[in-house]
């Protein structure tokens, strides 16, 4: 059964239709939103409340896009409400607050060293993210951590492919200057 | 091709949407510009980083299908307060149109003020209709017929205005 026949069986109020179609959406909603917000909790909670939002408003689809490109619309403003409403907390459970397993002790080793040096990264490229403005944050995210093409950037953000390409732009140029210090030809300097 | 122009073009190459004739101008400019040049490794560094965030096998947290179903039955059906919002929100117009054929009604059916009779006005005083005529017919002079018929004209009228009071 396609996302098609899934959504319209959902709409005449079949629930394993619906299931169906969050079975097969869920990680990447959840992918989404926890590259967004760092944290498995919130992203789970996020995650949730956009597929309840998904199924009170499916008699509202009209199949003029694809059900996924309409989804991530979806994800995406409740993200973006999130961020708002949450602008100034900074409490949250970050993935970089779970422990990781330890490695014993004899392997304590310069892989060790290496997998130190990429979470660090990790943490400072998040941080720098967060710092960012909204719209360059999500964009990056959908481009460079979704691995999505301007064109679906452009359905989902209700942007044009010219939009995309320039907002893109002025993300990484103003990503690369936060990035300087970690980036390893000095960028940021021109 | 001046750096400006490179600037914005290098963000298209990382994403491979440049066009192969732009490319080789871009590639021809990148080769004396160590400026755009470095430009180019960090945006490479950068996109690295980036799908370093990526997490492959990122799943929502254990049970989300059976959370997920309980809140869809919870929270997807209407509550009373919204029950009875949309019914009030039916209610008022509907109201207003029964309110206003009732006042309607009532309206057209008031009875129309009644006339009475010359007649019927002098029963409810308790007096006989006849007892004025059969006075006038019984005066013998003309004189006195047409005084008499004038006073009952100017009498029935008063009678009338007091009917009406």
């Amino acid at each position: 059964m396609d996302d098609n026949q899934a959504v319209r069986l959902a709409q005449q109020g079949d629930q394993e239709a619906f299931a169906m179609l969050v079975k097969a959406y869920q990680n990447k909603v959840f992918g989404l939103a926890v590259n967004v917000v760092h944290n498995r909790e919130t992203a789970d909670d996020l995650t949730q409340e956009i597929f309840l939002k998904a199924y009170l408003s499916l008699s509202r689809f009209r199949f003029e896009s694809e059900f996924g490109t309409w989804l991530y619309q979806i994800a995406i403003n409740h993200i973006r409400d999130y961020l708002r409403k949450h602008k100034r907390e900074k409490n949250d459970l970050r993935l970089d607050d779970i422990p990781e397993p330890g490695l014993p002790e004899a392997e304590a080793s310069l892989q060790m060293a290496e997998q130190q040096e990429a979470e660090r990264r990790r943490r400072l490229l998040r941080q720098k993210l967060e710092e960012m403005p909204e719209k360059y944050r999500l964009i990056l995210t959908l481009r460079d951590i979704q691995g999505l093409s301007y064109e679906e950037i452009g359905k989902i953000l209700k942007l044009s492919p010219g939009t995309v390409d320039s907002r893109l732009h002025r993300a990484r140029r103003l990503l690369r200057k936060k990035l300087a210090p970690v980036l390893s030809q000095g960028g940021g300097q021109s | 091709m001046n750096c400006r122009r490179a600037e914005k073009l290098i963000s298209r190459l990382v994403d491979g949407r440049l066009e192969a004739g732009t490319a080789a101008r871009l590639e021809e400019h990148l080769k004396v510009c160590p400026s755009c040049a470095r430009l180019l490794a960090d945006y490479r560094q950068m996109q690295s980083f980036m799908s370093d965030l990526r997490l492959p096998g990122a799943e929502p947290l254990p049970y989300f299908e059976e959370r997920l179903r309980a809140r869809l039955r919870t929270e997807s059906k209407p509550s009373l307060w919204a029950v009875v919002e949309r019914w009030y929100a039916a209610a008022v117009p509907v109201f207003l149109v029964v309110a206003m054929v009732l006042v309607g009604i009532l309206f057209l059916a008031q009875p129309a003020e009644v006339q009475l009779s010359q007649s019927e006005i002098l029963l409810f005083q308790e007096q006989s209709p006849l007892t004025e005529a059969r006075a006038i017919f019984d005066a013998q002079k003309p004189e006195d017929r047409q005084l008499q018929l004038l006073f009952a004209g100017l009498d029935s009228q008063e009678a009338v205005r007091r009917g009406k009071q």
